[in-house]
């Protein structure tokens, strides 16, 4: 009998886990017994804890990644020593948290890290979005051109929607103008959502049978698959 | 006579090529000018913002009302439909819960909406909200961050917010101190089937979809609805036509439709500033797609007669 190598072991082992688990998961969505859901119901909370580990294990990795970028001295090293900064900036920041707000060490830091969001971080994120408005208005202007009837279509149709989102429209149009968006947006646009909302499930279930069984290995065994 | 047309064929290909410096410029006048001057244009009734406020307005007193923040800044398009429904349905005798899978809405933004809300109730005169707010973990809870958004959100669904979900609100309260309950059932034994409505306002995901596979989908909480942003409000319209989602607050314009139908105008805070901006901007986008069409077809025109 063949001795399985440890790379077998640590392909076969991640693959057998994924599949007992999900058939099991499975199995406790169709068919409700007690012990089972006992069991289910500690895998969810086990599934928290994971997660919470998983925190952990992106902090390890982005500071092994960006620490070698800096000490490498790579391309773009700066923004590499920026994020480490920050990072271990705001996790000091959140230990020293009052310990009611679950900081560690009751340093009272809570003000600077209101600051941090209230002064920097809303205003940036928001500005950002902002820039929204500019670039919908000049790329809609280049690329909205009637080429044939599909086109066009869509073009009335969204100018249509465009309007009645805002209270222009109504106000040149009059109130009819909301009740069309609403059409629109009820009945042609949900034909075609409903197709490609189907069409992704079927597709989701038929990947996920895949991944149980083990012919699509990446989403388990990531770069040994 | 040929220099003549050359220079007609210059203008249009000079509308259907328009330098995008001159469309940022006047964005820039269409968005600034409505806010430092505002011009108050009336604003109609959505139909999905009418569907959410009848269901607050049906439901009886005392019932749940959980809110998703799931967003971010209170600049954000949510916050106005937060500020909203938060005002409506302390007014209307709910009681409320906060709570988000965003850090920031869940967390920051959740408190400084309150704080507003409280603002806004005492400078108008609402009594109902001044007094509902006067009972923190009575009428209302801000229980925090929902850890591991899907992961949490199906464990309120399967084994409770307590005590591993939510061992304390997000002042740093224990949950078993807070004497919040529903028909004398303590907050501390809540599952996801004791909340009548959630209204989840979603900038992005995690956002509804999580509710809906949690919670709809296996018949555990079958009333929500979405307070939307604009950019993905459309994507939400099958789910309400099926019966999915109770009703769309779409963007801030429906924020502002929200505060007409509850009465209380100015509860969503600073949309009322920006529906004018928005209103300016997307008119100049169809006279921008106007133009830019009738050059197009002017330049195919010349091209063929040539």
């Amino acid at each position: 009998m063949a001795k399985l190598s440890a790379m077998d072991l640590k392909k076969t082992v991640p693959v057998t886990i994924a599949f007992i688990v999900g058939i099991f998961g499975a199995f406790c969505y169709f068919v409700y017994t007690k012990p089972t859901d006992d069991v289910l119901q500690n895998a969810i909370v086990f599934d928290s804890v994971m997660g919470s580990m998983g925190m952990a294990i992106s902090l390890i990795n982005i500071s092994l990644i960006h620490g070698k970028n800096v000490q490498r001295k790579r391309r773009g090293w700066l923004f590499s020593l920026l994020i480490l900064i920050l990072m271990y900036f705001s996790l000091v920041i959140g230990l020293g948290a009052k310990k009611k707000y679950y900081g560690l060490f009751d340093w009272g830091t809570d003000d600077i890290g209101y600051f941090l969001v209230e002064a920097i971080m809303n205003p940036a994120s928001t500005t950002v979005m902002s820039l929204l408005a500019f670039y919908i208005a000049s790329a809609a202007y280049r690329s909205f051109r009637i080429r044939g009837v599909d086109s066009a279509i869509l073009l009335i149709s969204g100018s249509l929607v465009l309007l009645g989102q805002a209270p222009i429209g109504a106000f040149i149009f009059g109130p009819d103008i909301l009740n069309l968006r609403t059409w629109i947006l009820s009945v042609p646009n949900m034909a075609g959502s409903r197709g490609c909302s189907i069409g992704i499930a079927v597709g989701s279930i038929a990947m996920s049978i895949r991944v149980l069984l083990g012919y699509e290995r990446k989403p388990v065994l990531g770069g040994l698959g | 006579m040929a220099v003549v047309e050359e220079k007609k064929v210059g203008t249009w290909e000079k509308l259907a090529a328009i330098d995008r410096r001159w469309i940022y410029l006047i964005s820039f006048l269409m968005i600034a000018g409505p806010l430092l001057y505002p011009i108050n244009l009336p604003i109609g009734i959505s139909p999905e913002t009418a569907k959410l406020y009848s269901y607050i307005e049906k439901m009886p007193k005392g019932s749940i009302v959980a809110l998703s923040m799931d967003f971010g800044s209170p600049l954000s398009e949510n916050y106005p439909q937060s500020r909203s429904v938060f005002a409506h349905a302390l007014e209307a005798g709910m009681k409320v819960i906060i709570m988000g899978m965003w850090s920031y809405g869940a967390t920051i933004t959740s408190n400084i909406m309150i704080d507003e809300i409280r603002d806004y109730a005492k400078v108008k005169g609402i009594t109902q909200i001044t007094n509902a707010l006067a009972k923190y973990g009575e009428n209302y809870v801000n229980l925090g961050i929902i850890q591991q958004s899907g992961t949490g959100v199906m464990q309120m669904a399967q084994v409770g917010v307590y005590p591993l979900l939510f061992p304390k609100d997000n002042y740093g309260n224990p949950l078993e101190t807070l004497p919040f309950n529903k028909a004398g059932k303590p907050i501390t034994q809540f599952k996801a089937s004791d909340i009548d409505l959630l209204v989840c306002f979603a900038a992005g995901t995690p956002g509804i979809e999580v509710y809906r596979e949690y919670w709809w989908a296996t018949g555990i909480c079958k009333n929500l609805a979405i307070g939307a942003v604009g950019v993905s409000v459309a994507g939400y319209y099958p789910a309400m036509d099926a019966g999915i989602i109770i009703g769309i607050i779409p963007s801030t314009r429906g924020a502002m439709e929200y505060d007409q139908l509850a009465g209380m105008v100015g509860a969503s805070g600073q949309a009322l500033a920006t529906m004018d901006a928005q209103s300016l901007q997307h008119l100049f986008i169809v006279v921008l797609l106007i133009v830019g069409n009738i050059g197009t077809f002017a330049v195919r025109k010349s091209r063929r007669e040539v």
